[in-house]
């Protein structure tokens, strides 16, 4: 029992930690050596942020982006995985193998060649490019939450559903849907995150066209501007936390996930 | 009006699960399936609700009987999980888009007929196991089916609940009006509910007989150890005479058997003590019970087991006596 608490203590520590410092180089308007805690609050680095022109666009793409691309996603990993459960061709391994591949390659390599090949689709330093990208580095997390979800589920509710005199569309939208739902938040909330934080694709694909809340934070960070990178960081946070907060209202529609008691 | 099921056959990666299957069901019929697990009985039930089909052969719908009408009730119901018990109920009538008011009054009468006031709101997680197999019937029984199939629906309830639950089924029956195939492997359940029954093992049919007639007429061997209530005594029949040791029986013989055979003697047959019985036996031990003692005698170096006997005197192990027959118990191959 002591070993639990103290290593939720730890737990917590190493999560908010890293919060409370960025909280404190956000308003520290000076912060120097030796003192322990800023000597001078302000909002300084939050008007400075804000007065960036890229401050409003670069959060209305960050979110429009992780919107769509979570969407297709899912559209893609919903049937993929549908069809993965139910064919008995290919063994299970395979698949996931299949699957990590996107992980497993490493991803500068697959931006730099992807971008030169957008480039002649003309697809570079568009929203279109950028969402594929961001898609293909979705996926996998999206289709293992899937297939995991699908195979618990198995087709027996959809089979009773059916004889009970349900066409194909009910059975989609009154039984798996909603046998899927806990699944489909996890994994949209999941996919919501990893398109907001993607910078590498973004950087590259986006062809400093489309900026992102990410493209925005890292160079301040980079650059050791811990001020003006701890408000983005910030704002960063609490966006994600909403689209996630959104997107999972959107899913868990009029039957909230407090509704599965299973 | 009824179901015409004509040699249906399905295979599972060249393994064969059911084997030129043929059976008929009549209006308002209880017919079981019944035989050992594995034999292919849940998948010809698949085949008649058309959510597998026959690879060969045919499931005829005969009358104004038809597929819509064919409900299956699955052994595990599966009670969508995400659903009170009144939406479970409701489900058929509301992707028919029935009326609002009409669902709310048939869903009302359902819950009257299968005792679950009270409960509507609940989720099928909350539920017993017997509260569920009534949902899951009310379920099917809202949308009237002509045709119902039940998977095992009693194998998951304990004795007790079990018998109410077939006083249950043969009030519902005689009140909408529907047929039933139902697959058990219970000897017991299908001896009391089916008017007759289609023994399945190894696939295939083996014998379609009323319960009484399966009873007193298996056709083989196998059919008696499926239904598990027989002695088996080896011994040598010519005609109607069978010998076994230095006994004489007189046994019925309709497939004119010669030689070494096997007589089945029911465990429940009604034996009795004479001076003169034809079955000379020694009693090995009795064991007291409430419907009548049992008693294992042992005939000719075979064991025979007699249960609820009603002997008019008291056997202690050890005793020879006389025993009397019935006369005309039936021979079988020897396994």
């Amino acid at each position: 029992m002591r070993k639990k608490v103290v290593i939720l203590w730890l737990a917590s520590l190493m999560v908010l930690v890293p919060i409370v410092m960025i909280i404190l180089w956000a308003v520290a308007v000076k912060w120097t050596y030796p003192a322990v805690l800023p000597s001078q609050y302000g909002w300084l680095y939050f008007r400075r942020a804000y007065a960036d022109p890229n401050f409003w666009p670069s959060i209305w793409n960050s979110t429009v982006i992780a919107f769509v691309a979570t969407v297709v996603t899912l559209a893609i990993a919903l049937p993929a995985c549908r069809f993965l459960t139910m064919q008995h061709l290919l063994s299970g391994r395979l698949i996931e193998f299949i699957i990590y591949l996107p992980m497993i390659l490493p991803a500068i390599a697959i931006v730099t060649s992807t971008e030169t090949e957008f480039l002649r689709w003309q697809l570079s330093g568009t929203y279109l490019g950028v969402v594929i990208l961001h898609v293909f580095f979705m996926l996998p997390y999206a289709m293992q939450i899937m297939l995991e979800s699908y195979r618990k589920m198995g087709t027996a509710y959809q089979l009773t559903a059916y004889n009970l005199g349900a066409n194909t569309w009910q059975t989609f939208w009154r039984i798996t849907v909603p046998l899927l739902r806990p699944g489909l938040i996890a994994a949209a909330s999941l996919c919501y995150i990893i398109s907001y934080s993607q910078y590498l694709p973004t950087f590259f694909v986006g062809d400093s066209n489309i900026i992102t809340l990410p493209l925005l934070l890292i160079p301040f960070a980079n650059n050791g501007r811990f001020g003006v990178g701890s408000v983005y960081s910030i704002i960063f946070i609490v966006t994600s936390l909403i689209g996630v907060g959104v997107i999972t209202t959107i899913i868990g529609g009029r039957h909230g996930i407090k509704r599965q008691r299973n | 009006m009824g179901l015409n099921v004509k040699e249906i056959s399905y295979r599972y990666e060249k393994r064969p699960v059911v084997k030129d299957v043929s059976f008929t069901v009549n209006e308002g019929e209880i017919v079981t399936l019944f035989g050992p697990s594995g034999a292919g009985k849940t998948t010809i039930l698949k085949m008649i609700a058309g959510l597998l089909t026959p690879q060969t052969g045919t499931v005829e719908f005969t009358g104004n009987n038809c597929r819509a009408n064919t409900l299956l009730v699955f052994q595990d119901y599966l009670l969508f999980p995400h659903m009170t018990v009144r939406e479970n109920i409701a489900f058929g009538l509301k992707i028919r888009h029935v009326a609002r008011a009409e669902v709310r009054q048939r869903v009302a009468e359902m819950v009257t007929e299968f005792q679950l006031a009270g409960l509507e709101k609940q989720y099928p997680a909350q539920l017993s196991g017997g509260q569920q197999q009534r949902v899951a019937l009310a379920r099917a029984i809202i949308l009237r089916p002509k045709l119902l199939l039940l998977d095992e629906p009693f194998s998951s309830l304990d004795g007790n609940l079990r018998q109410q639950m077939y006083a249950y089924l043969r009030r519902l029956q005689a009140r909408y009006h529907f047929a039933v195939i139902m697959v058990s492997h219970d000897q017991q359940e299908t001896f009391l509910l089916s008017d007759r029954v289609v023994v399945i093992a190894n696939h295939q049919v083996q014998q379609v007989a009323s319960p009484q007639k399966l009873y007193t007429q298996p056709v083989s061997r196998l059919v008696a150890d499926l239904l598990g209530c027989f002695n088996y005594l080896r011994g040598t029949v010519k005609g109607t005479s069978f010998q076994v040791g230095t006994s004489q029986l007189t046994v019925a013989n309709p497939d004119h058997l010669q030689g070494t055979v096997e007589l089945l003697v029911p465990f429940t047959c009604k034996a009795t003590l004479r001076k003169d019985g034809d079955l000379l036996a020694t009693v090995k031990d009795v064991f007291w019970q409430p419907a009548g003692p049992t008693v294992v005698f042992q005939v000719d170096n075979q064991r025979l087991e007699l249960r609820q006997t009603a002997f008019t005197q008291e056997l202690a192990a050890g005793t020879q006596v006389h025993l009397d027959l019935p006369a005309g118990g039936r021979v079988v191959r020897c396994h």
